[in-house]
């Protein structure tokens, strides 16, 4: 298994070297064979996908929640997140992109659009077009696809990066429109930052005063920043995160319940027990099974 | 063509790759093999549903559907057979459906759909709970309120718009009590004082044709039915079926004077129902069948 990773990156490097950025079909990610891990199992992803529904219709899971897409349904899914392609009927682009692709090749105030973008925690992942917004985002996706599978010279990384802020500010534009943005708040920055710092080390520490001297804050400035973006406190915020990881790895992984609470930072398992159930009502066993 | 193929392999490669470096625990990673084989049974009644209506084709439905499915739709004859013969005419109405919702309790698949062109089923422009049974990987058995779809509604909100992410699966069992306690206490009017125990007092998505959002909204409806002497009235609790966040209950009852089917489907949002569609259908004293509405 190892072989064939280490095999297949060389030549992911060798012909997109720092390109940090891919397109495929959603059908031929069905199609294709001899793949070590299915997309119809859980996986978890360290670059961010948008999905794009071109026909068709079914289920897509993200995390604990399942999304019904149709024609014109798109699904962004941000790094870390597991998430589960059920085989359907459908179509549609897979656009996948790094960490750095966002952070180096967009201003910062357009980085901000896709840190919220691709952020559960603030907006809903799902973005239904209607059909004037379908034909537009269909001929920016086929003229990506074409740049990177057809022309493919000097200037398509470029261009392509081009026609990806093209198509994030249009799904920020229809967001928008629904009032599902945040682009003005107070505070925007800051929480991406606090955010950043907490799914980064919430294994480690669950303080609040950490997280503040981290970021050179006091905790009650850092109880603003939470409150005015998602209208709750610094430590529920820490705690949020911590259980949403905890259940991650309750799904994606077979470790034993000992094994996570060890992982995740306490020291006795029944302490995670408690931590479990007074967020979630329901044991780590018990919610493993509902989601399996 | 070559450079496409080893790029895309390269695109799932390296997913899998990350999927296996991001986590130390990658090894242990768990095969789902059993629940791969093992179909998914909402995807199983969306490809059925798309079969049936929009593809029109016999042969999947053949396979969808068992031999001896049960219908309880008052309209169709039970059976596979109805529904194959059914095909030519949806064909040439060039009828279409879509999916708006889908969740899953055990064996029950629940769907809420509108159809385009579905003159046969009662309107051109219908919404409808379709309510399944599985068995054995197949659609088995089906129940179903349709409405025509009303354009204009008394919140602004359509029959079939709204949230539809199926999440918080650990909570079914607890919110299925706490949508039948409802039923049990405003709708069959056991308990209505305890209102504001089940509904938001800050958030109340009305989809019912003729109600505001709101809790004030259900409170000025039912002030308005009270005052007409035209208040529903719920008898019986036939199925309450739930997964995670959504709740449908399918009843039994009247209004205007008519025995009434009642499917309600709720929304609950940290322990308050947050959100309400409903069909309402007259049940017909005389079906195409045996099996009854229920």
């Amino acid at each position: 298994m190892v072989k064939l990773i280490n095999v297949q990156q060389v030549s992911f490097n060798n012909k997109r070297e720092g390109s940090l950025f891919d397109i495929l079909s959603i059908q031929d990610l069905f199609n294709l064979k001899d793949i070590e891990h299915s997309p119809l199992d859980f996986h978890q992803v360290n670059f961010y996908i948008l999905l794009f529904f071109t026909k068709g219709q079914g289920i897509h899971t993200i995390d604990f929640t399942d999304y019904t897409y149709h024609k014109g349904t798109i699904l962004s899914i941000r790094k870390d997140q597991i998430h589960k392609f059920f085989k359907a009927n459908s179509n549609g682009y897979l656009l996948l992109f790094t960490d750095d692709f966002l952070v180096s090749f967009f201003e910062k105030k357009e980085a901000l659009k896709s840190m919220q973008l691709f952020n559960e925690l603030i907006t809903s992942p799902k973005i239904q077009l209607n059909d004037e917004d379908f034909r537009e985002f269909e001929i920016i996706v086929n003229e990506i696809n074409k740049e990177y599978f057809v022309v493919n010279d000097e200037q398509t990384m470029g261009l392509i990066r081009s026609l990806l802020n093209i198509l994030i500010n249009k799904i920020f534009r229809i967001k928008a429109r629904k009032n599902n943005v945040l682009s003005n708040k107070k505070y925007l920055s800051e929480f991406a930052t606090f955010q950043q710092l907490v799914e980064k080390n919430c294994f480690k520490t669950k303080k609040v005063i950490d997280y503040a001297n981290m970021m050179a804050l006091s905790t009650k400035t850092l109880n603003n920043v939470t409150n005015s973006i998602l209208n709750k406190s610094a430590k529920r915020f820490i705690d949020d995160i911590l259980i949403i990881q905890i259940k991650r790895l309750l799904i994606n992984t077979k470790n034993s319940v000992k094994e996570i609470a060890y992982e995740v930072g306490f020291e006795e398992t029944s302490n995670l027990y408690k931590f479990f159930k007074r967020h979630t009502q329901t044991t780590p066993e018990k919610f493993r099974t509902i989601h399996y | 063509m070559r450079r496409i193929k080893s790029t895309l392999s390269i695109v799932i490669i390296t997913t899998l790759l990350v999927t296996s470096c991001k986590n130390k625990t990658s090894n242990n990673s768990i095969k789902k093999q059993d629940k791969m084989a093992q179909k998914n049974l909402k995807n199983v009644t969306i490809e059925a549903l798309d079969a049936l209506f929009n593809k029109k084709n016999e042969e999947k439905v053949k396979t969808l559907f068992t031999k001896t499915y049960i219908q309880h739709n008052p309209h169709v004859p039970t059976g596979l057979e109805p529904i194959v013969g059914f095909l030519p005419v949806l064909e040439k109405a060039g009828t279409t459906i879509k999916t708006h919702r889908v969740f899953q309790d055990g064996d029950f698949v629940i769907t809420h759909n509108t159809y385009n062109n579905a003159e046969a089923l009662g309107a051109k422009e219908i919404v409808t709970f379709d309510v399944f049974r599985m068995e054995g990987g197949k659609v088995a058995e089906h129940w179903d309120n349709v409405s025509p779809i009303v354009k204009e509604t008394a919140s602004g909100r359509s029959q079939f718009d709204g949230s539809s992410e199926i999440t918080d699966k650990e909570k079914t069992a607890k919110n299925k009590q706490f949508v039948e306690n409802f039923v049990n206490d405003i709708l069959f009017g056991k308990n209505p004082d305890k209102i504001t125990e089940y509904i938001s007092t800050e958030k109340y998505h009305q989809h019912n044709v003729a109600i505001e959002d709101g809790l004030a909204g259900l409170g000025k409806a039912i002030d308005y039915l009270v005052s007409q002497n035209d208040m529903f009235k719920y008898t019986k609790i036939h199925k309450v079926l739930g997964e995670g966040n959504f709740v449908l209950t399918m009843s039994e009852g009247e209004w205007h004077g008519k025995t009434q089917s009642f499917y309600d489907l709720f929304r609950v949002e940290n322990g308050k129902i947050v959100e309400h569609w409903d069909i309402v259908q007259e049940i017909p004293t005389e079906m195409a069948h045996d099996n009854g509405k229920f």
